[in-house]
């Protein structure tokens, strides 16, 4: 009888180990709330309302990152000059920095006193607790993870094939629009959906600059020092169901497109 | 006429050398890998830019830099250069239809039907490139590239990785396809036996310079240096008198002794081998060994064996060759040579 090597018992133990380690609180979670409670606790008149607020922040704030960090990262990824190499170290910096130290220093540049705010001012925005504010706190937190995903996307792709587009007659502009694009379409709806997951469950900047309006984690965060832990749990779980399936879908995707 | 001249450093090599294609011939682009051919094409294409140098089409400049001269760098989208590269480059993303329709701002296909018939394309214009061969893919992309109105055609070690038999039948295909474009066509290839069945003229390059040009039946039957004859498949070299010796081509000689056709050596067998489709011969040719196949012939190893060199070059102590054969000179049996 052939018996099953103690490597592979071994591999495939530590696996699960990981994986229920991993996937631990989250059963954790579940098996703490109840359906009522998620019912009593959302029925509380406003409760909902910090869902909104993270649904609509998050939403612009991707919208920002797909308009503004697409060409970057295409940039990023295309161009081997030295200045881009700089520009690409400083969105390393910002991958690698605290979001909690993000937010102290939006505020050094972004508070009331500061050139930028009072230029913010002029137009009548203000980037310490204001909608405006949150935005701009999960853009930064969220910005890294989709450049740096889009761009390696970018760096990926064929030469040869968009050589071959030029010279079917494709002008750069046309040739990112019908080949760049639709071919990293996969693999940048993953870094998206990573900076959607970024983005809703921003907190660390947040705190700093935008305590107010009240997001999922800052309510998760103030029910939970001002009520308590059961209480906080509910808001953690929706946080969750709207953060999570994003992703997950998008992965799945993605995973289908590729292959 | 296509004229390239250019300087460009690449992986801290230079290339720098000039070629020209005329309008209706082949230019072949041979020599090792690595040497700086592929560099000449993206060149051309305004894919690379050198820095210096000059391409220039039927007087029409597309590129000038590093001249005192107004730099002209036009892009490659307004080239109309066709290329064919070693991977068919299709757009995985979109159907055999779609690869071959794209970029040419129309919706039928009825310009490109004779070719899609003579490629055999038809059952697979709603394929995927994915779906397909590689032999197909390569069809497509011949049928995408020819199906437009190029002023130029690159082929860059087209075929590159497909079988033998695959690569004739493509190369046949595509001889038969290009018929009367009168338009220059550049090949890179670093198989001697593609560029001879396929170019008119070629140009011999080695890191990054190029040793000689002209056209392709003269520089193989006379190369102008022994570096040159190596390159193009000279594999011994006999020396006949003093510091000269002769190029021997292995398909350049014949099983027996006729002085009336060139240079007759005798020979030492050294071991023989059935290969089917001729017997397999390593020689000793003076100090110098040769394999050859005859097909036909068998030498006859009972008395001295003698082989006749056709018709070779004869290069002298600096390398460089001082013409052919004359029959006026022999070769002694006893390995030296006199008049």
């Amino acid at each position: 009888m052939r018996r099953a090597p103690l490597a592979s018992w071994l591999s495939i133990a530590s696996t699960v180990a990981i994986w229920l380690v991993l996937i631990g609180p989250l059963i954790a979670l579940l098996l703490k709330v109840s359906p009522s409670q998620i019912v009593t606790a959302l029925g509380q008149p406003g409760a909902l309302s910090p869902l909104g607020v993270s649904v609509a922040s998050a939403f612009i704030a991707l919208l920002i990152l797909v308009l503004l960090g697409t060409p970057l990262a295409y940039v990023l990824a295309r161009s081997p000059r030295r200045p881009v190499r700089w520009l690409e170290a400083g969105m390393l910096l910002m991958l690698l920095m605290p979001p909690l130290v993000i937010g102290l220093l939006l505020v050094f540049m972004l508070g009331p006193l500061t050139p930028l705010g009072g230029l913010l001012a002029r137009v009548h925005l203000s980037a310490t607790n204001t909608f405006f504010a949150l935005i701009v706190a999960e853009v930064y937190e969220a910005a890294p993870y989709y450049v740096l995903g889009a761009q390696s996307t970018f760096v990926g792709l064929d030469q040869g094939m968009l050589d071959q587009a030029s010279l079917l007659g494709d002008t750069p502009r046309q040739r990112f629009f019908r080949i760049s694009l639709p071919l990293s379409l996969p693999q940048l709806t993953s870094s998206l959906a990573i900076a959607w997951a970024r983005a809703i469950g921003a907190f660390g900047a947040v705190i700093i600059i935008a305590y107010h309006p009240y997001g999922l984690p800052m309510q998760v965060w103030t029910t939970l020092n001002e009520v308590g832990l059961q209480r906080a749990l509910p808001y953690a779980l929706v946080l969750l169901v709207v953060s999570l399936p994003f992703p997950l879908l998008a992965f799945l995707w993605s995973r289908h497109a590729r292959s | 006429m296509l004229a390239v001249d250019f300087l460009i450093t690449r992986h801290g090599q230079t290339i720098e050398y000039s070629y020209e294609a005329r309008s209706g011939r082949r230019l072949g682009i041979f020599g090792p890998s690595g040497a700086g051919k592929t560099t000449a094409i993206e060149v051309t294409a305004g894919l690379a830019t050198p820095k210096s140098g000059s391409v220039t089409l039927d007087g029409r400049l597309l590129t000038q830099v590093g001249t005192s001269r107004t730099s002209v760098l036009l892009p490659p989208h307004e080239r109309r250069i066709g290329l064919i590269s070693q991977r068919p480059q299709l757009f995985p993303h979109l159907s055999v239809r779609e690869n071959l329709l794209y970029g040419k701002g129309q919706r039928t296909l009825a310009p490109l039907l004779p070719m899609i018939e003579r490629l055999e394309l038809g059952p697979l214009l709603s394929a995927r490139p994915s779906q397909l061969s590689g032999g197909e893919a390569q069809r497509v992309s011949i049928a995408r590239t020819l199906g437009r109105s190029n002023q130029v055609l690159l082929l860059d070690e087209p075929f590159q990785g497909l079988d033998d038999r695959l690569r004739r039948e493509l190369l046949l295909l595509l001889d038969d396809l290009l018929g009367a474009l009168e338009i220059p066509v550049v090949l890179v290839a670093h198989e001697l036996e593609l560029v001879a069945q396929f170019a008119d003229d070629l140009i011999v390059i080695e890191n990054g310079r190029a040793l000689g040009s002209g056209s392709l039946a003269a520089l193989l039957r006379e190369p102008a240096t022994v570096a040159m004859a190596k390159i193009l498949g000279y594999t011994t070299f006999v020396t006949i008198h003093g510091s000269s010796r002769i190029g021997v081509h292995p398909e350049r000689v014949i099983a027996e002794a006729d002085p009336t056709r060139g240079c007759v050596v005798p020979v030492t067998v050294l071991s023989t081998r059935d290969v089917g489709t001729g017997v397999r011969y390593r020689l000793r040719l003076g100090d110098q060994e040769l394999v050859v196949t005859f097909a036909d012939h068998r030498l006859d190893q009972d008395d001295q064996p003698r082989v006749t060199v056709l018709d070779p070059p004869v290069y002298g102590h600096d390398g460089r060759c001082l013409g052919r054969w004359s029959s006026t000179v022999a070769f002694a049996e006893d390995g030296g040579s006199n008049r």
